[in-house]
């Protein structure tokens, strides 16, 4: 015999499935901070490197001012991408379903308001409220919180190109 | 001092949907065209007396767009 699931499951499992991947999802973007992490030590220390072999007594030569000019902006950038790493986390909320001392107290309001039969559907679609409520807000930190992971990303690549520049430049500083 | 008050709550102005800004709409719209002309397709696959209405989430704007955002953004153009 078909058995067909009620419309009222049908919701609840849906909510539930989607609020929990939603979940999990938000510890992986939480371990893909690692990557821009990893990123901007990397950086940090080529500037240093660059830094050191920077002849700061020939700033007035083009060569000489287009490396600092790119050296600053890869700073900038990179200071860019070191507030996007801390807005990904920055705040985060999560958001749970009740706790149980909750739903033996809207259970037992129920049973005084519906009658016995109405107990069972209204915690069914209570949970099922709870789950989509905690969906929606964890759907948009996660979405939040990856715009900050990309944007991070982004700088980084970009301060790297910088500095790439600056590096590209410096022979030519140290032959003139 | 909104913006400021905003980066201590970690809340939107508006809430988690939408609305989408005028700039951003342009960018959305052929998305949100091909996504309108799949759940018809998929409305008349299955025979359905309605078609399937989901939502997106706009990473580039951290905002969450629900169906009838959709049908404004598509009636844009």
């Amino acid at each position: 015999m078909e058995r067909h699931t009620a419309p009222v499951e049908l919701r609840h499992e849906h909510f539930r499935q989607i609020y929990l991947s939603e979940r999990s999802r938000r510890e992986s973007i939480r371990s893909s901070i690692g990557t821009p992490v990893a990123a901007i030590s990397f950086s940090v220390f080529a500037l240093g490197n660059l830094a050191s072999r920077f002849d700061a007594s020939r700033l007035a030569e083009p060569t000489s001012l287009a490396i600092a000019v790119a050296a600053c902006a890869s700073v900038v950038a990179l200071l860019g991408a070191v507030y996007q790493v801390v807005m990904v986390e920055w705040l985060f909320v999560h958001h749970e379903p009740p706790r149980l001392a909750s739903l033996v107290e809207a259970e037992r309001r129920m049973r005084a308001e519906c009658g016995e039969e109405g107990v069972a559907l209204g915690m069914v679609e209570l949970m099922t409220a709870s789950y989509s409520i905690a969906f929606e807000q964890y759907l948009w930190g996660n979405t939040v919180s990856a715009r900050s992971r990309t944007w991070a990303l982004r700088l980084v690549l970009l301060s790297l190109m910088f500095l790439a520049f600056g590096f590209l430049l410096l022979p030519f500083q140290q032959v003139g | 001092m909104g913006w400021f008050r905003r980066i201590l709550s970690r809340q939107r102005r508006s809430g988690v949907f939408g609305p989408v800004p005028a700039w951003g709409r342009p960018r959305l719209r052929d998305a949100c065209r091909r996504l309108s002309d799949q759940e018809e397709a998929m409305r008349e696959l299955f025979g359905l007396p309605v078609a399937p209405r989901l939502m997106l989430a706009d990473e580039e704007l951290a905002v969450l767009i629900d169906a009838e955002e959709r049908r404004a953004i598509e009636g844009d153009g």
